[in-house]
């Protein structure tokens, strides 16, 4: 029989089917690599173009604060400009100067922080040293050949700031191996300035334009009421009739010129109260010792109850996490369907989902808790020791709110790391498409999950103890005993994340339950006997003891005069558009009233009214008049504030009290307005006799 | 062993080649796999690249210079077109939609979507957020929905 | 015949081990998802975000007012409220910052003297929000915002950080992370003259790094 053999052996076959599976795998190997080179170039080339845009975006922003320095200094003393255009020269010019500071110190800072980032000019501006006492800082020799500055009016009176760097400028940045560069020019760019200057200067030149008409006003009202009492038969001039009319006329002034007047002030100066009463009556920088009110306290304790609350849903949703585990484990041991395994396993990740919310509220609720002290602390000495003994501690242990949030932590991880391991065991039992060869996995996942469980539902157990003394209730025992002290023991269940279970979380908050609810019974014993207490003081001891260790000094708190305060909380406009407040100071010093008719002048101020007979018609006219001068002080001062739009940050007081803190303020239009006196002629003709009473 | 003779029995050549042609099938629909992933892969990238040109570059000219994230709702026709001609020189389509996030159409250019021609070339899209710039005090929020096609 | 049986033999036991090889590099190679465009992705989006920040209103995102706690006073004429509708994100970030820098002296902190708590809990809770609102359901995000810690003396340094997450880190893989810098707009001689107040310092040299960091860093869902 003739052999009958194939032409090529099996196994060259497989080999070249090897080949080719081989050729395919280095194939696709090499293009996964090539998309994640590809990949990180792109996200290398992003992160440059983030970086420089991220420097075109902080030159806008310096510029921005550059200006609104300038704003600031230039508005503080606006009369010591002859016009407009020197006023917007000068800010121009502080602007860039500014700039130019800020500029300077970006390029060092970035210089040290990033080497990647370079901000060119093309003739960068060259520096010299200048000692100043311990500090050596960069000057540079000129400033206005790196940038231009251009102010504009945008909409709405606010200000535009067109800037222009030099040309050439750009923001060159690389990738860490030179191989990329990028370029960014950045010659010219536009800033919002939101505070309207231009508003608030057009409202300040017509303000002065028309300045007499607060000489017309009030000569039109002591006319009214002098005509008014002549023809009632007798007519007296009083200076605190004058200033009242006065003030009015320019608080309508201001009122018809800024749409709001200075309504503090006038009530005060109307009401006869000393100006400088002013910030002492409103300052709250006077501090407060305040008994705990009832209703605060319950408040406070509502707060505790609701995440105590939270806690015990947070247990029975555990459990039912253990029951919807363990179901799905009998029903994989017992080979059903997979569905159910399945089923039940969702809704035991659907219970960790919600475990995780509800935790989450408990954090909420301390912090809503924290939010309420906060808000009602101000000045009161108590709450802020409240405040301070929830957020601060200076042990070896840290303060309620940070066990909270460190052993919610610790909670939140212990939950996802559960959650973690029953989804894997539910995408295990997916790929697998079957229950079979899961024993093991179906033995750990059951263990974890009650270790879990068990470790999150524990009893707490204390970290730490420390022990202090507590004094009995003063009402239990005569004054003239002096009991002992009681050893107690404050128990720390949460020193680390890792101490985190719902146990030391409930125990923690009913400790803080437990406080609240003895200042409760303090304050309810206070308030039934706050009849008794009308006239205690709290001596300069106590206060002393009660302010140890807390950030508000009294010997360090602040006094505002009214235009400090005023800065810091402008008074609203009577009229929102245009929505400006109003702050003048106007020293009222005399008002004078010289009779110029011939009797006034013959026989004196209180003499009659000069009569002017006229027989051809039988009647007698009576004539008075005098030459009426009101002079003030010093030189009034108005100042203007730009109310909707207190976005400049400055510090509380330019001074030293306040150290680092900032506020935001509203741009102040000051202005020093020359004329300290107003006068005009009152003449009074009357056809009846009157009387005239005035001081000589 | 004188049963047993391999090569000659047409059972063991069948069973063999169908052995053989079962593992090319393999390496075939699973190439397949890979080459439809790729391409989709490559359309997304192309995708992102495209949407990061028009948001860094592109759509953010203004007079003044070029500010990259800040979108000109005024940004003119002929730069879209011409952007749009320069993709469609290398056989790439374009769609592109400025929206704020109130659903207000800040922008839009491109063709409909056409069902017939996304059945042969189907479509990647990707958005992205970025700043409108509206007025110079005011800049919204809005979102950059480009679609490619080859 | 017997030894070409052999040979037969041996030649499917070759070619039966050359298709079991050739099927576990298959099944060993078969490509996983790549990472890659969803961390590319990811980067992307993180860099939009960070320009959004430096350019979009807060006034265009629902606005944003806060009343300062610093000052304990209460006038009848006036809420105190800011409206800061024309800042941006980024702006109100690098304002809190500067509203509320931190001294720090020999490791322990010393609280500044009214400090402005209640702009930094508003823009926080404003900034959660806007953030939920654009990077949405597709990733969990981390903003970090911090400065440069500036030291004034061997003891005394200036610092700020805060950070706004969504969620706390499982240890996931972190799909990217992006960087801003900005300047904190104050001048040094003004920063050295605040902290002589609440620390004396003598025979300082200043360090120019008025840096702050605005870090973002996205987690896959």
């Amino acid at each position: 029989m003739k052999d009958k053999r194939g032409f090529m052996p099996f196994s060259l076959a497989g080999f070249f089917l090897l080949m080719l599976v081989l050729a395919m795998v280095a194939y696709t190997t090499w293009s996964r690599h090539q998309l994640a080179t590809n990949t990180i170039e792109d996200v290398t080339c992003e992160s440059l173009l983030t970086t420089a845009a991220g420097v075109q975006s902080d030159l806008q922003h310096i510029a921005r604060y550059a200006t609104y320095r300038a704003l600031w200094e230039v508005c503080e003393n606006a009369d010591n400009y002859d016009n407009d255009d020197s006023r917007e020269n000068m800010i121009e010019c502080l602007a860039a100067k500014y700039f130019m500071d800020y500029a300077v110190a970006m390029q060092q800072a970035y210089k040290q922080v990033d080497a990647r980032v370079e901000l060119e000019f093309q003739n960068p501006p060259s520096f010299e040293s200048s000692p100043s006492s311990d500090l050596f800082l960069d000057q540079p020799k000129t400033h206005e050949n790196l940038s231009s500055f251009y102010l504009h009016q945008a909409e709405n009176g606010y200000a535009l700031m067109e800037v222009r760097l030099q040309k050439q400028t750009r923001i060159r940045v690389s990738s860490w191996d030179n191989r990329i560069k990028l370029a960014l020019p950045c010659e010219n760019f536009n800033v919002f300035i939101d505070c309207r200057y231009f508003l608030l200067q057009e409202r300040m030149d017509k303000f002065i334009r028309q300045f007499d008409d607060i000489r017309s006003s009030w000569k039109w009202a002591e006319y009214a009421v002098a005509w008014g009492e002549a023809l009632a038969g007798r007519l007296e001039l009083s200076e605190s009739c004058s200033k009242t009319l006065f003030n009015l006329a320019w608080a309508n002034h201001e009122l018809k010129t800024f749409g709001s007047a200075d309504y503090p002030a006038v009530a005060m100066r109307l009401a006869g109260l000393d100006m400088g009463a002013l910030a002492g009556l409103i300052s709250g920088a006077a501090i407060r010792v305040k008994p705990f009110c009832v209703n605060d306290v319950q408040v406070m304790i509502r707060y505790v109850d609701g995440g105590i609350q939270d806690l015990d849903g947070i247990r029975a949703e555990l459990m039912d996490v253990n029951k919807c585990v363990e179901y799905a484990i009998n029903e994989a041991q017992e080979n059903s369907s997979l569905e159910n395994v399945q089923l039940k396993l969702g809704s035991a990740i659907g219970s960790v989902d919600r475990i995780l919310e509800k935790v989450q509220e408990v954090q909420q609720q301390f912090q809503q808790l924290l939010d309420y002290i906060a808000s009602k602390r101000g000045s009161d000495i108590l709450m802020l020791r409240l405040y301070n003994g929830l957020t601060s501690s200076d042990k070896n242990y840290p303060p309620p709110a940070r066990r909270i949030s460190v052993g919610i932590e610790g909670v939140e991880s212990k939950l996802l790391e559960l959650k973690g391991q029953i989804e894997t065991f539910a995408q295990l039992i997916q790929s697998s498409n079957g229950l079979e060869n899961l024993g093991n996995s179906i033995s750990q996942l059951y263990n974890h999950v009650v270790a879990s469980v068990h470790d999150l539902l524990a009893e707490p157990m204390p970290k730490y103890t420390e022990s202090y003394e507590e004094y009995p209730d003063p009402s239990t025992y005569a004054l003239e005993n002096d009991p002992s002290p009681t050893p107690r023991n404050a128990r720390i269940y949460i020193m680390e994340p890792n101490d985190g279970t719902i146990g030391t979380l409930d125990a923690t908050l009913k400790d803080v339950k437990t406080s609240l609810e003895r200042m409760e019974d303090v304050a309810t014993d206070v308030e039934l006997e706050q009849g008794g207490l009308v006239g205690a003081e709290i001596d300069g001891e106590l206060t002393q003891a009660l302010l140890g260790g807390l950030d508000m000094q009294s010997e360090q708190h602040a006094e505002f005069d009214r235009e400090q305060l005023y800065e810091l909380l402008p008074p609203k406009p009577i009229r929102p558009q245009p929505g400006i407040s109003v702050f003048d100071e106007l020293d009222i010093g005399d008002v004078r009233y010289k009779r110029v008719d011939p009797c006034g002048r013959l026989c004196g101020a209180s003499a009659p009214p000069t009569p002017i007979p006229l027989w051809f018609i039988d009647v007698t006219l009576y004539w008075a008049q005098w030459e009426v001068t009101l002079e003030l002080e010093n030189k009034p001062i108005e100042r203007i504030f730009d109310f909707p739009n207190q976005t400049i940050p400055r510090s509380p007081l330019d001074g030293d009290e306040f150290g680092l803190a900032k506020i935001h303020k509203a741009l102040g239009y000051r202005y020093e307005l020359p004329r300290k006196s107003f006068s005009f002629t009152l003449v009074i003709i009357s056809p009846q006799y009157f009387n005239i009473d005035a001081n000589d | 062993m004188a049963q047993f003779q391999v090569g000659e029995d047409l059972f063991a050549t069948v069973v063999i080649v169908g052995l053989t042609t079962l593992l090319i099938i393999a390496l075939a629909h699973s190439y397949h796999n890979f080459a439809e992933r790729k391409n989709m892969y490559e359309s997304f990238d192309l995708a992102l690249d495209v949407a990061g040109q028009l948001r860094n570059d592109v759509l953010a000219k203004y007079d003044n210079g070029v500010f990259p994230g800040l979108i000109n709702p005024m940004t003119s026709e002929w730069e879209l077109q011409s952007y749009c001609q320069l993709l469609s020189r290398q056989g790439i389509g374009l769609s592109i939609e400025v929206r704020g996030t109130d659903g207000k159409i800040f922008l839009a250019y491109g063709p409909e979507p056409n069902a017939i021609n996304q059945y042969f070339s189907p479509q990647c899209s990707v958005s992205l957020p970025v700043a409108i710039s509206q007025t110079q005090a005011s800049k919204s929020l809005g979102e950059l929905i480009v679609t490619v096609w080859r | 015949m017997d030894k070409r049986g052999q040979g037969y033999a041996i030649d499917m036991l070759v070619f039966a081990l050359m298709v079991a090889l050739a099927c576990s590099i298959l099944i060993k190679a078969s490509p996983n998802e790549s990472n890659a465009l969803n961390d590319r992705y990811a980067a992307n989006l993180a860099t939009s975000v960070l320009q959004t920040f430096q350019n979009v209103t807060a006034g265009e995102v629902g606005g944003f007012k806060y009343k300062p706690d610093i000052l304990g006073l209460l006038v009848p004429w006036s809420s105190g409220e800011r409206d800061l509708r024309y800042k941006t994100l980024a702006q109100l970030l690098v304002e809190d910052m500067l509203c509320n820098l931190r001294v720090e002296v020999g490791g322990r902190d010393i609280v500044p003297l009214k400090p402005n708590q209640e702009f930094d809990r508003q823009v926080r809770k404003f900034l959660k929000a806007t953030l939920d609102e654009i990077i949405g359901g597709r990733f969990d995000y981390s903003l970090v915002a911090r400065t440069n810690p500036i030291d004034f003396s061997p003891a005394a340094r200036v610092h700020f950080e805060t950070s706004i997450e969504s969620f706390r880190d499982n240890g996931r893989l972190q799909a990217c992370s992006e960087t801003v810098r900005m300047c904190l707009p104050i001048t040094q001689q003004e920063l050295l003259s605040n902290i002589q107040d609440i620390y004396p310092i003598t025979n300082s040299r200043l360090e120019p790094e008025t840096l702050v960091e605005i870090t973002l860093s996205l987690w896959s869902k």
